[in-house]
């Protein structure tokens, strides 16, 4: 049987046009997911129900929302997305999808969803996902990625809406509990890319991406990360008070609040080479599974109440 | 033996391809918006009038009423 082969220049050849597989990963499939994890949570946490098919859709459209953000974000930084070795075999930069593709993609995606979750669920949810969108492209992506150090503290506001946007699809309002759940994820953000930054500081620095190891060194962000852990470790344990969590989420927030501050010690004692390096790593690595934990807990606890109820 | 494909042959794949995906989010599409209506108007959706009519319904109490 012959096999069927293509030369890595055809692969690169734009006028080919891109595979599906090349648009799912301009909707960067794990940035996504846990916007559908947290969205899912905010939807179940909330006091009031939803019929399951409803539900099913708005997570679709915060999905397919994320997702369209994504894509934007790859047209977007195409330039930066070359040159940085973590991002370099994007669809993009590997000239797989046109730069214009991805806007067109993203751009049909963003409206298809704001509106799907509109008309069918809530228009509150609609706007939230509509204002979501706009501030991690116009905001985060296109105005403050690269002129501040700043830039993922206040655009880690686009990856903290998702789970007041299930929330909203739930009762159309919003509340000081899916406050709180934003306000987790996003004082969470600031520690987690930052000690990736610590690690990746040569890469940023290579697209000219003003990241805080980039700017103010090493020392000030492993301050930064230590001030924000203390920040998020008490903030993450409020759901307990408010009645938001149940036992076990305050047992669980404690726990992982403590080991969590225990990791941006070790990040802001260990400063040299590659002892350094793997604290950061591990933070990194740990804050992924925090802040899953912490939601997975909520989530577990309300289908629980939902189930009993 | 390895061939390899030309490139409009590759071209027309990843077109169909192409074509396919957005056939079926299209279907997709259609299918989650009748399931929406179908949820959020309940059984009336399903009417052959769509649950709403012009005038009310004729009922034993207001035939008898109407020699009065």
């Amino acid at each position: 049987m012959a096999e069927i082969g293509l030369t890595s220049d055809e692969t690169r050849n734009p006028t080919l046009g891109g595979d599906v597989e090349d648009y799912v990963a301009l909707l960067k499939p794990r940035v996504m997911s846990l916007a559908v994890f947290t969205a899912l949570t905010g939807m179940v946490a909330a006091p009031g129900t939803i019929h399951p098919a409803l539900g099913l859709i708005a997570l679709l459209a915060i999905a397919v929302g994320a997702g369209a953000s994504g894509a934007l974000n790859m047209w977007w930084d195409a330039d930066i997305d070359a040159v940085m070795q973590r991002t370099r075999s994007r669809p993009v930069p590997q000239g797989r999808v046109t730069a214009e593709e991805a806007l067109a993609f993203g751009l049909i995606l963003s409206v298809l969803s704001v509106l799907t979750l509109g008309i069918t669920v809530s228009w509150l949810a609609a706007g939230l996902l509509a204002f979501t969108i706009a501030f991690y492209v116009i905001i985060y992506t296109m105005w403050l990625k690269r002129r501040t150090p700043q830039n993922i503290v206040i655009g880690g506001a686009a990856g903290a809406f998702p789970p007041m946007i299930g929330w909203a699809a739930v009762t159309g309002s919003i509340s000081l509990d899916s406050t709180i759940l934003f306000l987790i994820i996003f004082v969470w953000t600031p520690p987690h890319f930052w000690a990736l930054a610590l690690y990746r500081a040569s890469d940023y620095e290579a697209a000219g991406v003003p990241m805080l190891p980039v700017v103010s060194g090493p020392s000030e962000t492993r301050r930064q990360i230590l001030l924000y852990s203390a920040l998020l470790v008490p903030l993450a344990c409020t759901p307990a008070i408010t009645g938001l969590g149940g036992t076990a989420y305050a047992i669980v927030s404690v726990g992982l609040g403590i080991a969590f501050m225990g990791f941006a010690i070790d990040v802001w004692r260990k400063t040299e080479g590659a002892a350094g390096d793997k604290a950061a790593k591990r933070l990194f690595g740990f804050s992924i599974l925090y802040l899953f934990l912490l939601f997975a807990v909520l989530l577990a606890e309300h289908s629980i109440r939902h189930l009993a109820g | 033996m390895m061939v390899a494909t030309s490139g409009n042959d590759e071209q027309r794949r990843r077109q169909r391809m192409r074509s396919l995906a957005i056939g079926l989010a299209l279907a997709a599409l259609v299918v989650l918006f009748y399931v929406a209506t179908i949820v959020r108007l309940g059984p009336n959706a399903l009417k052959k009038d769509g649950g709403f009519t012009s005038r009310p319904p004729v009922t034993q109490d207001s035939t008898k009423q109407a020699p009065k």
